[in-house]
């Protein structure tokens, strides 16, 4: 487990109680303003004390009130990337990038600081003050002062809010290279759908200081029961192993369990490609169709819920058991009817490789 | 001091001189780590009885300099509660004694040096430090690297606002340790004693001219190291 959780404490007139588990990877906290996301990172990170409970990271106990446990701050080694920033100052950009790896002792960062100077594009700023940098500089700043602190695990509190467009997007892709490239526990903190379906392993929902719901990303944005798998531009992210490249099309080959997938573009570089497939993208049909559609797989019913008048969401599951990772499809309830459909039946769904291919980064 | 020849001040005038700055700086010097505790308690810590502390410190500022001083010395006679631990066990006595001056200047200051210093701790987001904390830094570590150097231009004013008031101090500094020329007969003492004779007017206004200078100093140098700190 990752982040191991369960505490509860009342703040400002205000009950949170938090508990969940995750897996390893980047587990997104997805809720509104005010859900007391950032309430729980402090607690995680040791900045206010729960009343109850306990808290574990990466197996280490960081808090545990039954057991007179409260490991301080500085010693929990977390990298907070702060929403606000917080850097110094009155330290330049290199002492600022430089005051957590001071006090790392001998452990190697996991990533050194030219390396990450150059992967964060902070060589031209490192003689700068903090007042004088853009939103944007100042947050690769934050990231890049945790990432040198030596972390056990991260903390990004918003890492995507004030950014925009182009600035963003680079972000993204560089959490994500952070998420593939290093072995460390991650909590993101989000309001933003978006963001927590191109970055999230597993996602925990959180509103009014409580957990609603946590697991794998496949398992909640399908859960038809929870608003994410009901919402009009519906996705999942599935995990797809490249296992093969054909030069003459451009088309990687990959494998989710029995079923493969033909993604457009070389993507075998990777060990795993992140597909993030909407629900509007996916067609169902009985039978074996022969269409445009790159992408035929077999596939089984294993829940179907109206979602508006005209339109059924249905969540599918991979191969022909139940327990496949989950894909979404969005058909009218005329196409339901018309093909007579029925939770348990075995489908084939049919999936447009080109809507892969630009869902494929972040 | 002879350098002060040339501006008509006698050796009486220059000994006065040198005499405050001396009382100033030491007495500065030696309540700058209790302001700054004692501003770092007020500004961070909740505590019962704080507004008692808080009342305490500010007294110096409301009280008569009279009564302050005659306080101080009722504190330090050698039966006092402080004068006859510090006679049994250091055989020292600060009555009729310059360091008993710089008492006198460092309680005086105390007030407006604590003030400026809380503010300027107030002013600190103390989530900059939550930050620095969770980057590996104890306590004290964070203390001396965050805290100190973004609160010091505060910690430089209050010191020159201190100094300034301590130039100046009469009443609590004749009442505690009296008029004695070259050991605590400073400035504003020795005006004083020099208005008590006739002839006397030049000096007076040389001596005055010279303690403008000074306390005009330390407040235009205090008011500048506010403005940097605002910057």
């Amino acid at each position: 487990m990752s982040f191991d959780v369960a505490i509860g404490r009342v703040l400002g007139g205000m009950r949170f109680a938090f508990d969940f588990r995750a897996g390893a990877g980047l587990t997104a906290v997805l809720g509104p303003s005010g859900a007391g996301k950032t309430t729980l990172m402090d607690m995680i990170a040791g900045i206010g004390q729960p009343d109850s409970g306990r808290i574990a990271v990466g197996g280490r106990t960081l808090y545990d009130r039954a057991g007179g446990i409260a490991v301080p701050i500085e010693e929990r080694r977390c990298g907070y990337i702060f929403q606000d920033g917080r850097l110094f100052p009155h330290l330049n950009v290199r002492d600022n990038l430089d005051y957590g790896a001071r006090l790392a002792g001998g452990r190697i960062p996991p990533i050194g600081f030219d390396a990450l100077v150059d992967l964060l594009g902070l060589r031209a700023l490192l003689d700068r003050k903090p007042r004088t940098l853009s939103g944007g500089e100042a947050r690769r700043v934050a990231i890049g002062r945790a990432l040198l602190g030596c972390p056990a695990f991260l903390l990004m509190d918003e890492p995507l809010t004030g950014l925009d467009g182009e600035m963003k997007l680079d972000v993204i892709a560089m959490i994500a290279e952070l998420r593939d490239r290093l072995p460390l526990p991650i909590l993101l903190v989000s309001h933003d759908r978006d963001e927590v379906e191109r970055l999230a392993d597993n996602i925990v929902l959180v509103d009014e200081g409580a957990v609603i719901a946590a697991g794998e990303a496949n398992a909640i944005l399908s859960d038809l029961s929870l608003p994410l798998a009901r919402a009009g531009d519906a996705l999942v992210i599935l995990k797809a192993a490249p296992v093969g490249y054909d030069a003459d099309y451009d088309i990687t080959t990959c494998r989710i369990g029995e079923t493969f997938l033909q993604v457009p573009g070389r993507w075998d570089a990777d060990p795993l490609v992140r597909l993030r497939i909407r629900a509007a993208d996916v067609t169902l049909s009985k039978t074996e169709t022969v269409d445009s559609a790159l992408n035929h797989i077999s596939a089984r019913i294993v829940a179907a819920e109206h979602t508006r008048t005209a339109q059924m969401r249905v969540v599918l599951s991979l191969g022909d058991g139940e327990d496949g990772p989950r894909l979404l499809s969005s058909i009218t309830r005329k196409s339901w009817d018309r093909l007579e459909l029925a939770v348990g039946d075995g489908v084939e769904a049919a999936i447009k490789a080109a809507a892969l291919a630009e869902r494929r980064r972040g | 001091m002879t350098g002060l020849d040339m501006f008509g001040i006698g050796p009486d005038g220059a000994e006065a001189i040198l005499l405050t700055v001396q009382v100033a700086v030491v007495g500065v010097i030696a309540s700058l780590p209790i302001g700054i505790a004692l501003a770092l308690l007020l500004a961070r810590v909740d505590f019962p009885g704080k507004m008692l502390v808080d009342g305490l410190v500010h007294l110096p500022l409301v009280l008569p300099p009279v009564v302050t001083g005659y306080m101080l010395l009722e504190a330090f006679l050698p039966t006092g509660p402080i004068g006859a631990p510090l006679r049994e066990w250091f055989g020292l006595s600060v009555l009729f004694h310059w360091t008993g001056a710089a008492i006198a200047a460092a309680v005086m200051g105390l007030p407006l040096m604590v003030r400026t210093i809380r503010l300027s701790i107030e002013a600190l987001d103390p989530r900059i430090e939550h930050a620095a904390r969770s980057l590996g830094g104890g306590r004290w570590h964070v203390f001396r690297t965050i805290t100190l150097p973004l609160v010091l231009p505060g910690i430089a004013a209050g010191t020159a606002l201190g100094f300034a008031r301590s130039l100046g101090e009469f009443g609590a500094t004749i009442t505690f340790v009296s008029n004695i020329p070259g050991e605590t007969r400073t400035l504003p003492i020795a005006i004083y004693s020099l208005l008590q004779m006739p002839g006397t007017e030049a000096e007076v206004m040389r001596l005055s001219i010279v303690s403008i200078i000074l306390s005009l100093g330390a407040l235009v140098l205090a008011e500048w190291l506010v403005k940097r700190r605002t910057a």
